[in-house]
């Protein structure tokens, strides 16, 4: 037994942290949103004709490997929450920190909103028109009219955000078990969905969608090419389709921005982080891989093509997502709303995962007294910060009727760009890390110490990345994903956001330097005497 | 005048290192720290028969075989909290035999740890006329309550009324309500609400005090640890842990009582935050000392308030 003695422990206070490696899991899982995999099989090929989403998928998962990697190796080296904002401020300056951060905050504030429309339309309606057609039940494909007026979508998805709200102020625990009851329903319906698409097959598609549609899967791909939309792979394209693959994987790594709150935080990260990627690549091959082999490449390509331009050859009010497809396939209501839950639950658990990780890097300003502390207060029976959830609704609420009204969020267009700049930040960071911030690099483990030729791992990554970066930020100003050439005034939004973190940051360290409080201490790495 | 406040090193010497070196860092007037000073672990580095050295240490198993890897190990074993101590296999077996031993252990690498820190204090920030505060905390067992008093630099602030500048008196108080561990210094409510009562009677001006507790107020936010059950396993619900507050209600009705300008807390690791309790600002900098953070709060203060305040990480 004495041989066994590793070390000696006395009794005394251990305390831990509170998310655990499955917690950090369904929750990276909830920010990449398993549901938009759906909806990508529209969004690609109709953007980048010809897009194989299988391929982009692959791809897509290498670049966010690389950024996976490196996000992780920070993140188990400066294990705090904040993610880039922490140790780009460490390594470059706060103000760039907060660049990245602020563009972060932007994007999942507006998206808030937006999201809730998709949930209303692409979700309920989408769910009540397949039930409607298939029961024949005059009343759901009523109300599916209905909740197609912007005045009624509007409504429905500022009660959307009211519930959600409701969610996060009840605190982490209760928000973590919603997602988790969410996350199991869609993965059901996941699983049913694929499994009535492979066991009805492609002659069951056919007779399903002339039956709906009143139209042939044919006439459909023959009315793409009449449009000019070509046939089998277009492997440039399909290079470029993985911008959209990136709104997906970068929630792999969202674990990073709470990661002061997870335990045993290299093993957490590792599973959080790794688990993630191989979860939704998975599923998204088997997506993919089903509708390639069920329906046909050029059949799924001219449905997203046709439907996106409005062409009268397709006849069907929805859009042909993978998971409404499924009205093609069977007329069970209960794996028609299986179906459905596959978008649904995903997309709530995403929004409120994005509520959730706003109000922290909101909290994370606070603290730091980047803007005013008052916002960090926590409401004393869920420890929820209140202020900044309810701040964050009301941005939501505001947000859904300029969205539904205006074209004001058409520079969202442009948030992949704003990802790609995030992104670009992080791998300098981690190109200079070794060199600027020695004492943090030689503390680091080992995985983050260790060299090529001399060259620290992780500098190598940030070149590839950088590189993978700026290639994304082009693919995002290309005429094919804009849909015609590059417009300056929609360029405006991307420059302000961009300069506008570091501006706040500029104005907060002068107002809280007049109080005696010097911002950039909140960083500083102190060396041991 | 400018505080810096930290607390729960826990024995991480590296933790310690950059306390000390904050004074300096954040043009501190005084640094406080408020408690739990002492590690809770020894690693062997056990000598083998063929010369070498072997210890386990954060999961992996060592083998050391020259001096610079031994000394090497000491460090990290030192910065990361712990006690290294060269022994052999006899001495092992002995050890993990008799209870009593492995205290007597403990108390000696504890004496020798912090009498070590003290010099390091001394050393390099005696002259700099940065006032330095040391406190034992609940965790902290009571024979380093000597060594502190042996230096003239370093001041034990427990259970006393001392002015720290012309203008702030601060009471001060190592003990905890009691915890699931039976830390050498938990106390009952009571006991805690005597003690304070006692120093407050000497403060000649409250609204000038700071309060130097190391157990944070019950609810205050301040003081939410994992619930655990009688086996000391968090308990969780819906995957999560379930958080409960766990400071001392004595501490809460004193600070409601007295309306002190300041409370500087520690004890409990993940609350870090700050929170007001009537006009007093009380603030919890947390500990990360396991990842070799120093958590800490600067606090501007002048004659009559509490200008600012801010919770670093460095």
């Amino acid at each position: 037994m004495s041989e066994k003695v590793k070390y000696f422990a006395r009794e005394a206070t251990g305390l831990t942290r509170t998310i655990g490696t499955m917690d950090a899991l369904v929750l990276n899982l909830s920010l990449m949103s398993l549901g938009y995999l759906c909806v990508y099989i529209v969004f690609g090929p109709a953007t980048f004709f010809g897009a194989n989403m299988m391929v982009a998928l692959g791809i897509g998962l290498l670049i966010n490997l690389i950024l996976g990697v490196l996000y992780y190796m920070f993140s188990i080296t400066m294990p705090r929450t904040g993610g880039d904002y922490v140790f780009v401020s460490r390594v470059v300056h706060p103000a760039v920190g907060l660049l990245s951060n602020f563009w972060l905050v932007v994007i999942l504030l507006t998206a808030i909103g937006i999201v809730s429309v998709w949930l209303v339309v692409d979700g309920i309606a989408a769910l009540l028109w397949s039930l409607g057609t298939v029961m024949g039940d005059a009343g759901l494909l009523s109300l599916y009219s209905v909740l197609m007026e912007p005045s009624i979508q509007m409504i429905a998805a500022i009660i959307i955000v009211i519930l959600m709200t409701a969610v996060l102020l009840a605190g982490t625990r209760t928000y973590i078990r919603i997602t988790w009851v969410l996350f199991t329903i869609m993965i059901l319906g996941m699983i049913t969905t694929l499994a009535t698409m492979l066991i009805v097959g492609h002659s069951g598609f056919v007779e399903g969608f002339e039956s709906i549609s009143g139209t042939t899967i044919e006439n459909v791909i023959s009315a793409a090419r009449a449009a000019g939309y070509p046939s089998g792979v277009n492997w440039s394209n399909t290079s470029l389709a993985v911008t959209f693959m990136m709104l997906n994987f970068v929630g792999a790594f969202w674990s990073v921005y709470f990661a002061g709150e997870v335990r045993e935080v290299r093993k957490t990260q590792l599973y959080g982080i790794f688990g993630a990627f191989l979860v939704f690549t998975v599923v998204g091959l088997a997506i993919y891989g089903t509708l390639y082999s069920v329906i046909g490449f050029d059949a799924v390509n001219a449905l997203a093509y046709t439907s996106a331009i409005g062409d009268p050859s397709y006849t069907i009010p929805v859009m042909p997502y993978a998971h409404q497809l499924i009205v093609f396939f069977t007329n069970n209501p209960v794996l028609i709303f299986l179906a459905a839950m596959v978008f649904i639950g995903s997309n709530l658990c995403n929004n409120m995962c994005m509520v959730f990780n706003a109000s922290r890097m909101l909290f994370a300003w606070s603290f730091d007294r980047i803007i005013p502390p008052g916002f960090s207060d926590l409401d004393k029976r869920f420890n929820a910060p209140w202020k900044i959830i309810l701040l964050i609704a009301i941005i939501s609420i505001i947000s859904i009727p300029i969205y539904l009204y205006t074209a004001a969020f058409d520079y969202l267009m442009y948030s992949i760009t704003g990802y790609a700049i995030i992104y670009f930040i992080a791998s300098v960071a981690a190109i200079v890390f070794p060199y600027t911030r020695k004492d943090i690099f030689q503390d680091a483990s080992p995985i983050v110490q260790s060299k090529i030729g001399g060259i620290p791992v992780i500098s190598i990554l940030g070149v590839v990345s950088a590189i993978f970066s700026v290639y994304i930020g082009y693919s995002t100003l290309t005429p094919a994903y804009l849909g015609g050439p590059l417009q300056a005034e929609y360029l405006w939004p991307v420059l302000i956001i961009t300069i506008l973190g570091p501006i706040i940051y500029g104005i907060s360290y002068y107002a809280n330097k007049r109080k005696g409080i010097d911002l950039n201490q909140t960083f500083k790495m102190i060396p041991p005497l | 005048m400018r505080i810096f406040y930290a607390s729960d090193v826990h024995g991480s010497e590296k933790v310690f290192r950059k306390f000390l070196n904050a004074g300096r860092v954040y043009k501190a007037d005084i640094i406080i720290l408020g408690g739990d000073i002492t590690g809770k672990l020894i690693i062997p580095i056990i000598k083998q028969s063929n010369g070498t050295y072997t210890c386990h240490f954060l999961g992996s198993n060592m083998i050391l075989k020259t001096e610079e890897e031994r000394r090497d190990m000491e460090k990290k074993i030192r910065f990361a909290g712990f006690y290294p101590f060269y022994t052999d296999m006899d001495e092992i077996r002995e050890l993990d035999a008799n209870k009593k031993k492995r205290d007597e252990l403990f108390d000696e690498l504890m004496i020798e740890s912090v009498r070590s820190w003290i010099e390091l204090a001394e050393k390099s920030i005696g002259s700099t006329g940065i006032k330095c505060f040391i406190m034992p905390g609940n965790d902290d067992r009571f024979i380093i309550d000597s060594v502190l008093e042996e230096s003239d630099f370093i001041i034990n602030p427990d259970e006393k009324v001392m002015y720290i500048d012309d203008d702030h008196e601060m009471i001060s108080l190592s003990n905890s309500n009691i915890t699931p561990w039976n830390a050498p210094r938990d106390v009952t409510e009571e006991e805690i609400k005597s003690k304070i009562e006692k120093m407050v009677k000497k403060v000649e001006d409250m609204d000038n005090c700071i309060f130097n507790f190391h157990c944070p107020p019950y609810n205050s936010g301040l003081d939410l640890a994992p619930k655990l059950d009688k086996n000391l396993k968090p308990v969780t619900r819906g995957g999560q842990f379930e958080m409960i507050p766990v400071g001392s209600t004595a501490i809460r009705h004193a600070i409601e009582k007295y309306q002190p300008l300041l409370g500087l807390h520690g004890h409990i690791h993940e609350s870090r935050g700050f929170t007001k309790i009537g006009r007093t600002i009380c603030i919890n900098p947390g500990s990360e000392y396991s990842q070799g953070f120093l958590d800490g709060a600067i606090v501007n203060l002048n004659e009559k308030k509490v200008l600012s305040y801010l919770l670093i990480r460095g």
